[in-house]
């Protein structure tokens, strides 16, 4: 059985939530040093909100998110706005093929892996779009896609098994309370 | 933090205008400032847009944080890389200093300001944007534009939680802070470093789903896309000040096309002799 791809009001909600939340991360985090660099580990909301709700949520939360993000520094390049969602878009197809169920750890390590596979699917692809616009191919990809593609890949693959097995623990709890 | 934006009322004619009309005008705006690459220009478009923050009053402090932390992305974003690629902008630069490996031209430092100047003429006409629109408004104004109007809910309920995970997201930073946690702390490897922001995002995460949850509750018990189509409450209608505005701007993005194409087709960079006779001279001395 495969899991359905129609929206439920929760993911309509979920994918307002999620790109709002990515913003702010996105913010909070964008000058932090950790570990010498500029980093951003708000991508990995964005990966786990695909592996959590599906490809269209994780698409959703990337894209809307980094436009949302885009405007707060009063810019809008949308293939990057595009690429993100890509991120996002990747780890849903393991939601897919397993219609929904990531529990196990074979599948934080499939979500893990299909994350890192979208940054670097998802960054190249706006360095390219942004090579065909007219810049120089050095700095599209060697200056701005590869390094942000390399240092989302680490958080993707560190952070997002870790948010979900904690929001997977937190389950049960939430139900409770209701 | 630099995350201060959000819709403020205010009832000035550019707070009157459609969201439709202002969507036209940051795409247009845009357009117009991707076609061309000359600094004069760029500029015009930069105060174009800055004189549309003044017609609606915009207090220069909601502006402050953003503009300054933009000028810091774009001095080492686009100026520190782009400065030391001399033949960026064209084949045989003026080199006005070299050491080592380190050159650095006069066309790639006009090549540095033009990008960034193409960054900044946009910045006035976005905060706009966010400033000036109400987002359930706008949710309207999408649905009308025939985007699926879930989809215009998901961008109405990001504008509208935005400020509110803000406060959630400064709620559990100082409830961390108070036990003891440190962001920034210099100890453990690089993974663990890392590790360091899930204390923050984790509860943040579990929060929000329990609130997207009850949001959802509370839109089911009211039938919430239980049709295909939906009417809303509130109507928007183009007025003669939104013709006036497209109208306007369709006439710019056009008038830039024609100077892109026949008046200043390429990079513009001011020759090199006389801002050496009448800038750099006086001010730095031979």
């Amino acid at each position: 059985m495969v899991a359905k791809l129609t929206l439920s009001t929760k993911d309509i909600v979920l994918m307002g939530i999620g790109a709002a939340m990515y913003a702010i991360f996105g913010s909070a985090t964008f000058f932090i040093p950790v570990g010498g660099m500029n980093l951003r580990p708000a991508i990995a909301i964005v990966t786990f909100f695909g592996a959590m709700y599906g490809p269209i949520v994780g698409f959703v939360v990337g894209a809307l998110g980094n436009l949302l993000l885009d405007f707060t520094w009063g810019s809008f390049w949308w293939e990057w706005d595009v690429g993100v969602g890509i991120i996002g878009l990747f780890p849903g197809i393991w939601w897919y093929l397993r219609d929904g169920q990531i529990e196990t750890s074979k599948d934080l390590l499939m979500v893990a892996i299909l994350g890192v596979i979208g940054c670097f699917v998802g960054l190249f692809f706006a360095g390219f779009v942004d090579v065909i616009i007219g810049t120089p191919f050095e700095i599209a990809i060697y200056a701005w896609a590869l390094p942000a593609a390399v240092t989302d890949a680490i958080f993707v693959a560190i952070l997002t098994p870790i948010f979900i097995q904690a929001v997977n623990a937190a389950k049960p709890k939430l139900l409770e309370e209701e | 933090m630099a995350f201060a934006f959000k819709y403020i009322k205010g009832d000035t004619v550019i707070h009157k205008l459609d969201p439709r009309t202002k969507l036209a005008m940051v795409f247009l705006h845009i357009v117009a400032v991707l076609l061309i690459w000359d600094l004069r220009i760029l500029s015009i478009l930069f105060i174009l847009g800055l004189s549309w923050l003044v017609i609606a009053k915009i207090d220069w402090k909601n502006l402050k944080k953003p503009f300054v932390a933009l000028l810091l992305l774009l001095l080492f974003v686009t100026v520190l890389t782009n400065m030391f690629y001399p033949t960026i902008a064209t084949e045989s630069p003026h080199i006005l200093y070299s050491w080592g490996p380190i050159v650095i031209a006069y066309e790639s430092i006009i090549y540095s300001f033009t990008v960034s100047m193409r960054y900044l003429a946009i910045f006035p006409i976005a905060t706009l944007f966010i400033l000036t629109t109400d987002p359930s408004k706008l949710t309207i104004s999408l649905s009308k534009l025939k985007i699926p109007y879930k989809l215009a809910f998901s961008v109405n309920i990001a504008l509208r939680y935005l400020p509110t995970l803000l406060v959630d997201y400064e709620m559990i930073t100082n409830a961390q802070k108070a036990r003891g946690f440190e962001l920034e702390k210099p100890t453990g490897g690089f993974i663990a470093k890392i590790k360091r922001v899930a204390p923050i995002m984790v509860p943040m995460l579990i929060l929000s789903i329990k609130r997207a949850e009850q949001i959802a509750d509370a839109m089911d018990l009211r039938g919430f896309g239980a049709h295909k189509k939906r009417t809303w409450y509130h109507d928007t209608k183009l007025q003669h000040n939104d013709y006036i505005m497209i109208g306007f701007y369709l006439f710019v993005v056009l008038a830039i096309l024609y100077l892109k194409l026949y008046i200043f087709t390429g990079l513009w960079i001011p020759p090199f002799d006389l801002v050496k006779q009448y800038l750099w001279v006086p001010l730095f001395g031979g």
